[in-house]
């Protein structure tokens, strides 16, 4: 008779879930293969597994990460397939894969060093195990495409048949790097490992998973923030088909069926009373007042920094110009709603989830079982979207496994409608922020002003101390601004009303920089001077923002001629290590119908794994933000958000999608983000240029607010 | 009872005649291409076909379906092969996270079986699929690849 | 450096004192010992706000042989003191179990001061994996 274990062994060396009955891609499971080290396992038939220890959500740094591994490693791509790593494997090894979260633009940055550093040590084993093997120095062998050679005498091994020797070898105390500039796998436009199994419809997301006699839930969240239940009337749907049971939770009642639509439909008829936590009667306009009262209030307000005496540089200057700016909520509307499966059964946690951080699923999952971390089991899956909503909340893991507790040992797919997603989102923050600038006579600015109003995300979310009450996110952009200008003074005014607040794809740079770089063309303006020939100006000449400013504007041909009716605009801005820069031409008619007819957007991340993927993420970040500039206004009334779906929160078309051009100017020796940054500097640039074309600046988004809409 | 074909298969399924094919596709019968994206044929990750024509299958009841013959991305491409649309967005890299693809494709087969030559207009009003991770440009220039490939059969 | 402030600091160093920040406040510079000291804490937390720790130290808890004191010590807590226990020969096991605060991922130091005026420490690292997103901003 078969143990438990073994069984589980035995399929998870065939590939696949398949105790589960969850179908896998072959290569997604834990190999049993002779591992070299905890990234590289290599197959006697020459196969090389690369583990990845993050998510893949569409910004293709599975594929990135594993490039730079082989690389290093010598191998033959095209024998190479990637494999995750697994939490308990993760957990019971002492964090042997580091970081797992896909957030911040970091996945390749952070763990370059790390993956590099695995393939060439990978590599030495393999090649002292081949050297071994001949009794000859290992310095005359070399490793090409998965082959070694042993160059005197001519003699070829492969990878895969000193694979098992090279895996009791102890791994090399150093290892030397190549120089980038000797790549040949890393730095090319490599095709994307996953990419086959989506086009296929192979591949499997988090709302995929099935398992047998799993069953259903829907859930309805109090509408309004940090209101609890009060109680359900079950009765009233008890004897619907497929109806299972009724779990009334503190914040949140859950239906169970064995479908899940059958769930969702029994919920919609499911009496429920909430008590409201008293935030019933917030509204959009009440927040905006709170806000502005933070600007207004001179007491309760951290100084974020402080270049020179403010007073002194305002009253020594020309001209003083004054100008308010608010970014509104958004909501991430990743297209796969938030859900979980999970089952927790003899004291073991199985969950399949779609996470940006498979870790803190796993924490989260064996804290709310209460079992300890090794018997917990997250399976990895694609993601449908993530764009920060999946890693610094796991609430729907929390859900997930609460359900799936209060279920026995049955298996619990927990799902959220669209509703419920846009309703109970982590939103962006908002953020109301007052600055005041000074010129000098020549137009140049001597002093600069900026007071933030806006949450925390990370108090409110993550709880976590500020250092001296600064939320870097909420300053960013104005604390770090690059222009050369003697006096800067920045402060921040915490408000944080009852909207939860989270990471929004590109975070604070996905409006400081719009506020920032419009201001400073409203400087620029007041200069009478070209926005491009001042933001040159004021930038120190050696800075990465000088640098693909102008790389961006020379490809724009900035100062060239444009067709009657077609206007600029111009921004630059760095963003998670890396720098962009964006130019916008666009028309915009008599009814304020705005035709973008190109927007040429630049970006300098250093070195680049992959271009293709980098041009695919600039192109996705301009119809992520063009989306959002355009309609993106999550509003509030009775305490609770109005929108709910695609039809009230619009999201931008194939038809509406302008012409882009991706300029790719990596100036090498660093490694900056790529996911987030490309979205920093649309906004700005194409109200820089609805101003150029109309003579209304525009200082609040969304733009259909000012009567604007997409061609 | 209700009988449909899924992708050449002969299926039975007993549920409410007003139960969603999507739910019926991903829940009863396992097949787990469609997505579910918004519930109201906003989207149209759910976009399957039906008799041939592209539907939106969340907002699309069973009953409607009963009898005729429905495909979904995994039925598109005998096993071991890929259509012509599929190796377009494969050469051309058009996925990101892959979500909305399943109903992208789908989506622009059917055009392209109406209108094997489309202009950028009959694409623009065909493809009305929601992709949040903005790969609508690299959908455009697929769907021109495919059509160009004469590989696409009406 | 003057000559004589650096012979100081040499003979410091020599006899084996270490300037510790975190620890000279409750030690006030003796020297601290590795051992005998069992910090166990989970090496993941899904949020920093109660994470269960479990101190135990090797002592035969007598009159002449004791524990007088449990510290626990954040590196990364806006206090770093997080509490002190204090015990005694009654206490009969030098073992302490409660949850703590932390403010982000963080090493643990849980400090224990004996009867004979020696100190000893052990500790743990805990990834707190929802401060994953700001982990760079906040060091």
């Amino acid at each position: 008779m078969t143990t438990r274990r073994e069984f589980l062994k035995v399929s998870t060396a065939l590939g696949g879930g398949l105790a589960f009955g969850f179908h896998l891609p072959a290569a997604n499971a834990q190999s049993v293969a002779p591992e070299i080290n905890a990234w590289v396992v290599v197959r006697p038939d020459d196969t090389v597994i690369i583990r990845y220890a993050r998510s893949e959500m569409g910004q293709g740094s599975m594929t990135s990460a594993a490039q730079l591994v082989a690389e290093e490693l010598e191998c033959d791509w095209s024998k190479v397939r990637v494999e995750y790593a697994d939490t308990n494997a993760h957990v019971r090894r002492k964090r042997a894969w580091g970081d797992m979260a896909a957030v911040g633009s970091r996945t390749i940055r952070q763990s370059q060093d790390y993956l590099r550093k695995a393939g060439a040590g990978a590599r030495e084993m393999l090649l002292i195990a081949a050297a071994q093997g001949w009794n000859a120095p290992v310095a005359e062998c070399t490793a090409s495409s998965g082959v070694i050679t042993h160059g005197p005498s001519g003699r070829k091994t492969s990878f895969g048949k000193v694979a098992g020797e090279a895996a009791k070898l102890a791994p090399p105390k150093e290892v030397t790097l190549k120089d980038p500039k000797d790549w040949k796998i890393a730095g090319k436009p490599i095709r994307r490992v996953d990419i086959p199994d989506i086009v296929a419809g192979r591949i499997r997301y988090g709302i995929d998973a099935q398992l047998p006699g799993m069953v259903y839930a829907a859930i309805a969240q109090c509408p309004v923030f940090g209101g609890k239940l009060k109680s359900v009337d079950a009765a009233k749907i008890e004897g619907r088909r497929g109806v299972i049971r009724v779990l009334p939770m503190e914040d949140y009642v859950a239906v169970v069926a064995d479908n899940w639509w059958r769930a969702k439909e029994a919920l919609k008829e499911l009496p429920i009373e909430w008590s409201f936590g008293g935030n019933e009667s917030a509204s959009s306009e009440s927040i905006q007042q709170f806000l502005r009262a933070g600007l207004d209030d001179p007491s309760n307000v951290v100084v974020a920094r402080r270049d020179g005496e403010l007073e002194q540089g305002l009253a020594g200057a020309a001209k003083v110009l004054e100008a308010e700016y608010f970014t509104p909520y958004l909501a991430h509307a990743t297209l796969e709603p938030m859900g979980c499966t999970a089952v927790v059964k003899d004291g073991r946690v199985d969950v399949w989830t779609s996470t940006q951080n498979a870790e803190a699923s796993h924490a989260t999952a064996a804290a709310t079982a209460g079992v300890p971390l090794e018997n917990v089991y997250v399976h990895r899956v694609q993601l449908g979207g993530g764009f920060g909503r999946r890693g610094g909340s796991q609430d729907f893991v929390r859900q997930g496994v609460q359900i799936a507790k209060a279920m026995g040992s049955t298996p619990v797919k927990l799902l959220w409608t669209r509703e419920e997603d846009t309703q109970h989102d982590f939103y962006r923050p908002l953020s109301l922020v007052r600055m005041k600038a000074g010129l000098d006579a020549s137009g140049n600015p001597v002093a600069w002003y900026a007071r933030v109003s806006a949450p925390s995300i990370i108090s409110t979310l993550l709880k976590l101390p500020l250092k001296e009450g600064v939320d870097p996110q909420a300053v960013v952009s104005f604390a770090d601004q690059p222009y050369a200008i003697p006096v800067v003074r920045v402060e921040y005014a915490q408000r944080n009303p009852h909207v939860p607040v989270g990471f929004w794809r590109t975070v604070g740079h996905s409006q400081n920089p719009f506020m920032r770089e419009c201001f400073v063309d409203e400087l620029a303006s007041a200069a009478g001077k070209d926005p491009y020939e001042y933001r040159r100006g004021l930038l120190p000449a050696a800075t990465k923002e000088h640098g693909v400013l102008e790389a961006t504007a020379k490809a724009a041909g900035w100062a060239g001629p444009l067709p009657a009716g077609v206007h600029r605009g111009i921004a630059v801005t760095e963003a998670y290590g890396s720098y962009v820069a964006a130019v916008a031409e666009l028309a915009v008619n008599d009814k304020n119908v705005v035709d973008i007819k190109r927007l040429v957007l630049g970006i300098d991340c250093g070195h680049v794994v992959n271009p293709d993927n980098v041009v695919a993420q600039m192109q996705g970040s301009a119809v992520f933000m063009l989306t959002a500039m355009f309609w993106g206004d999550i509003t509030i009334k009775d305490g609770r958000v109005e929108q709910s779906n695609f039809h009230d929160y619009r999201m931008m078309r194939l038809r509406e999608m302008p012409k882009v051009e991706v300029v790719l100017a990596p100036s090498g020796g660093f490694w900056g983000g790529v996911g987030e940054p490309g979205q920093a500097a649309i906004a700005p640039a194409i109200c820089n240029a609805l101003f150029a074309a109309t003579g209304r600046r525009i200082r609040s988004l969304p733009l259909k607010n000012h009567g604007f809409e997409i061609a | 009872m209700i009988q449909l074909t899924v992708n050449g298969r002969s299926r039975e399924v007993d549920v409410e005649p007003e139960m969603p094919l999507l739910w019926v596709l991903r829940d009863v019968l396992d097949v787990k291409s469609p997505k579910f994206g918004c519930g109201i044929a906003q989207c149209g990750a759910c976009t399957v076909h039906v008799n041939g024509e592209p539907v939106r299958s969340c907002s699309f009841p069973v009953s409607a379906a009963a009898g005729k013959r429905v495909l979904t991305l995994e039925g598109l491409a005998p096993a071991g092969r890929l259509h012509p649309v599929q190796q377009a967005w494969i050469e051309h890299q058009v996925p990101q996270c892959g979500y909305c693809q399943g109903g992208q494709i789908l989506a622009a087969v059917a055009l392209l079986r109406k209108k094997p030559n489309p202009t950028d207009k009959d694409i623009d009003e065909a493809m009305t699929n929601i992709c949040r991770c903005g790969t609508y440009a690299r959908i455009r220039t697929a769907i021109h690849a495919a059509a160009k490939s004469g590989k696409v059969k009406a | 450096m003057r000559r004589r402030s650096f012979l100081v600091v040499l003979l410091g160093l020599a006899f084996g004192a270490r300037a510790d920040p975190l620890l000279d406040p409750i030690t006030k510079g003796a020297p601290v010992r590795q051992g005998r000291v069992k910090l166990e804490m989970p090496l993941l937390a899904d949020n920093g706000n109660s994470v269960a720790m479990k101190v135990s130290v090797e002592s035969p808890m007598t009159e002449a042989d004791h524990v007088r004191a449990i510290h626990l010590v954040s590196e990364r807590n806006p206090e770093a003191r997080m509490a002190s226990f204090h015990l005694g020969p009654r206490a009969g096991a030098a073992e302490i179990i409660s949850r703590v605060r932390l403010a982000g991922s963080q090493r643990v130091v849980a400090l224990a001061e004996m009867s004979d005026g020696s100190f000893w420490m052990g500790s743990a690292s805990v990834v707190v994996t929802l401060s994953a997103c700001v982990d760079e901003m906040l060091s």
